[in-house]
């Protein structure tokens, strides 16, 4: 961070700042109404706007910096879950972070999508690791859980275990990429908006 | 005045032991959170009581009964034709508590330090530029707040989403965010012209109280038996 400019900084914690939005206000909401998939909604929320603030200051750690803005904005949010979407929000900007390291250059297309796609899958991994491990609850009943409410949402057989597991990993990777890419034509958009003094 | 011999350590400690009490402690026990946050908004944050006129509050505390009654758990009685549930509603009551123990302790804190005092305390554990970022990111929130207001209320003035719903997301998004570049751009202008960068800066001040070691001492001890009774 050392050799970041005052205008990095800031254009950093508008994006930590509309992310930590989100998750205080959308967040709270659907995790109090416990609505499906409100992990992989967030997540692509999340990923929108923080991929969106990489392609203002595609710098290392960049979307990491804006994931722990967004974490410590979480810590103050209304709900009554905190720390588990704060250690979500970090996880996610970790792995963006990884993806978009491994991709190096400019925002392209490729890396944004596998950033958003990692960060999804994490969505999917979460609860195992947030109420498995630090929660305390069984990783039997979580995965249970999990097997029960995916053959609900796609209509398919509970038994068929494998078909569920897979459809849910490719619908949290699928909907990560498609947000990372989003966050990509947002960015253009945006910097043509300002570039041409529109508000 | 207990409150003016509290610096910012001490109300972070009480923000943080209101957090970890309602995270560690379930069930019934989330009195105590609520308690404790009550305790020490009574002690050193009277503001944070404010929150107590706020509609949003009671809608939401409303919002988490509600919803426990209706989906979290099995149900066992019935209000007119809709089916409840006893463990859910006692479930949501339990939740809205934590939630009313955590908001009392953020809004203590909120009353009580600065944006400017959060930087400076995170720039003290190493987060160089961090602490910045932070402290322009919570300064922002009431502007991103007015500001989706109005795109909201315009957008909703032009039809809302009842038509071209993925054209009006995406120009809603857009209108807050560049609002929000354009205010950032003036709070870079205004921390380049203070001199402000990453590199030479030094934390901002922190203001000490002669109640912050006691305090953070036996809230430690009180957390670390909440945590083994847990």
């Amino acid at each position: 961070m050392k050799n970041w400019t005052t205008r990095n900084l800031v254009a950093l914690a508008v994006f930590g700042a509309l992310w930590g939005v989100a998750e205080m206000s959308l967040g709270a909401v659907l995790h109090a109404l416990k609505l499906p998939l409100t992990g992989l909604i967030m997540s692509g929320v999340g990923m929108l706007v923080a991929l969106t603030g990489y392609s203002f200051v595609p710098r290392r750690g960049a979307v990491l910096t804006i994931g722990v803005v967004a974490a410590l904005l979480k810590a103050f949010s209304v709900g009554s879950v905190v720390f588990s979407p704060m250690l979500a929000i970090v996880a996610e900007a970790i792995l963006a972070e990884l993806a978009l390291a491994l991709g190096g250059g400019p925002p392209r297309r490729a890396p944004m999508a596998l950033a958003g796609a990692l960060a999804g899958l994490w969505s999917f991994c979460h609860p195992f690791v947030g109420q498995g491990l630090l929660g305390g609850k069984s990783m039997g009943s979580i995965y249970s859980r999990l097997i029960e409410g995916g053959a609900k949402l796609l209509h398919l057989d509970p038994g068929a275990v494998s078909a569920i597991l897979a459809a849910l990993v490719l619908l949290h990777v699928v909907g990560g990429a498609v947000a990372g890419i989003l966050a990509l034509g947002l960015g253009n958009q945006l910097a043509r908006r300002l570039r041409a003094g529109v508000a | 005045m207990l409150r003016e011999r509290l610096g910012t350590a001490g109300s972070f400690g009480c923000l943080f032991a209101v957090l970890v009490t309602a995270c560690a402690l379930g069930g019934a026990r989330s009195c105590l959170a609520l308690g404790l946050a009550l305790v020490l908004a009574l002690l050193f944050h009277p503001g944070a009581f404010r929150i107590v006129r706020s509609r949003t509050l009671w809608t939401f505390v409303i919002v988490l009964l509600g919803s426990g009654a209706l989906w979290l758990g099995p149900p066992d009685w019935r209000l007119g034709s809709v089916p409840l549930s006893s463990s859910g509603l006692i479930a949501g009551l339990w939740m809205a508590v934590r939630a009313l123990a955590i908001m009392l302790a953020t809004r203590g804190l909120a009353a009580s330090t600065s944006p400017g005092e959060l930087a400076g305390l995170l720039e003290r554990v190493g987060m160089r530029g961090l602490g910045f970022t932070v402290g322009v990111a919570v300064n922002l929130l009431p502007a991103l707040e007015r500001s989706s207001g109005r795109t909201w209320d315009t957008l909703r003035m032009r039809g809302g989403l009842r038509h071209r719903r993925r054209m009006m997301l995406r120009l809603g998004t857009l209108t807050v965010m560049s609002n929000a570049l354009r205010r950032a751009d003036e709070i870079a202008i205004a921390a380049e012209a203070r001199g402000f960068g990453v590199v030479r800066s030094r934390p901002l001040p922190l203001r000490r109280g002669a109640l912050d070691g006691p305090l953070l001492a036996t809230l430690a001890v009180g957390l670390a038996l909440a945590v083994v009774w847990r």
